[in-house]
């Protein structure tokens, strides 16, 4: 499993080409929510006189994504912004501080931040949670999984994910495996036992 | 001209050079993350009624 | 035998077969998809600003001087060669996105100009490594 990062960590991160030209910054990090996959980012130039860029940066043009910059083979993989993402979609999907319920209904706080891998995957979400005795508030990790669905109005976590929440990112790591072991032994029959029932 | 003349064109300048920076940094809003739908989570088609 | 960009610098340049001196060796410019030098920038004596001469017109590079082959062909006008960016003391960056430190300095083949080693703050890392040196940094390949 590769390491986890922060997605508002991303922001600001140089995008770099193969032959070492810095050619933007991220702005917003976009994520297919049912999938769990980064889509790509939206992009800002460099420096103090550079405002939004009219091009985005689609994932699978991402070389890497490095502790210290996005690496991309050159600038020519730069597409227009909507192969990222819609205006009205930026508009609206904003998912920083929105509610966190669970499937039962229950308040369980607001998201903080999205937890990411180096591969584009969405690992899970860093939560404000709200313990339910007296209301305290901590931040914990929960895991994207079956049954969780997030958009730009409300993340829901089955109750069952709020077992597996971790204080930090490092125990995080172990526990998204733990998770993910899980639901790969449930398998595809038990795992849909959740809130997407459709008929 | 008066002497002082050059100060207020130099306080006119930065004047100018601070709105367009503050222009800049307005529309290049601080970055966020955003969720869009697009593809389903069980496999490929959309799922209507209850195809599974 | 390797040379050392830090060495190079401040070495005269002198034609072999006029031994008329061009200048001083300025910097060393890269061209790193061939992970070789490309051109030698020189402190002009006569010329203002810097005059470049292509590493082809260079037959060696001493401990003490620059060979070139004779002139007039030796020199060309900075308009024909390359943008040059300095490698010394840029970032240094993997090919993942990961950055290891700056460049300390660079080992080099003074004959046929090929990137041995580059020096970093945080180690060395072979020559052949070498993918792109651009404005924001030098790229490697992590593995």
């Amino acid at each position: 499993m590769n390491t986890l990062v922060l997605a508002s960590e991303l922001t600001k991160r140089p995008v770099v080409t193969l032959e070492g030209e810095a050619v933007a910054q991220i702005k917003d990090t976009v994520f297919d929510g049912p999938a769990g996959q980064i889509t790509g980012f939206t992009l800002n130039g460099r420096g103090l006189l550079s405002g939004p860029l009219k091009q985005s940066l689609p994932w699978p043009a991402v070389h890497a994504l490095g502790r210290h910059a996005v690496m991309i083979l050159g600038r020519e993989v730069l597409a227009e912004p909507a192969a990222v993402v819609a205006s009205g979609e930026a508009a609206g999907g904003g998912v920083l501080g929105v509610r966190v319920l669970t499937d039962e209904g229950t308040d369980a706080g607001t998201v903080l931040d999205v937890v990411v891998e180096a591969d584009g995957r969405v690992a899970g979400f860093q939560v404000a949670a709200i313990e339910p005795p007296e209301h305290r508030r901590r931040t914990v990790f929960i895991p994207r999984g079956e049954g969780v669905a997030v958009s730009g109005q409300a993340l829901v976590i089955p109750a069952e994910a709020c077992r597996f929440v971790a204080d930090d990112l490092p125990s995080f790591t172990a526990q998204v495996e733990i998770f993910r072991t899980r639901q790969a032994a449930r398998g595809t029959g038990a795992g849909q036992e959740g809130r997407e029932r459709t008929w | 001209m008066i002497w002082w003349g050059w100060l207020i064109v130099a306080a006119v300048m930065l004047l100018a050079l601070a709105a367009a920076v503050a222009g800049v940094q307005a529309r290049r809003r601080a970055g966020t993350v955003i969720a869009v739908q697009r593809g389903r989570r069980f496999g490929k088609g959309f799922r209507k009624g209850g195809d599974r | 035998m390797v040379m050392l960009f830090s060495q190079a610098r401040g070495l005269p340049v002198v034609t072999a077969g006029e031994a008329a001196e061009l200048g001083t060796v300025d910097a060393l410019t890269i061209d790193a998809s061939a992970q070789c030098i490309s051109h030698v920038r020189l402190s002009g004596t006569r010329a203002k600003g810097h005059p470049v001469l292509a590493w082809n017109l260079v037959r060696t590079v001493g401990q003490d001087a620059v060979i070139a082959h004779s002139t007039p062909a030796a020199e060309t006008t900075p308009t024909q060669a390359p943008v040059h960016r300095e490698a010394l003391g840029s970032r240094v960056l993997t090919d993942l996105g990961d950055e290891h430190g700056a460049v300390k300095d660079i080992a080099f083949d003074p004959t046929t100009g090929h990137i041995r080693t580059i020096y970093t703050t945080l180690g060395p890392i072979p020559g052949p490594r070498l993918i792109g040196l651009g404005d924001y940094a030098l790229v490697v390949r992590a593995h």
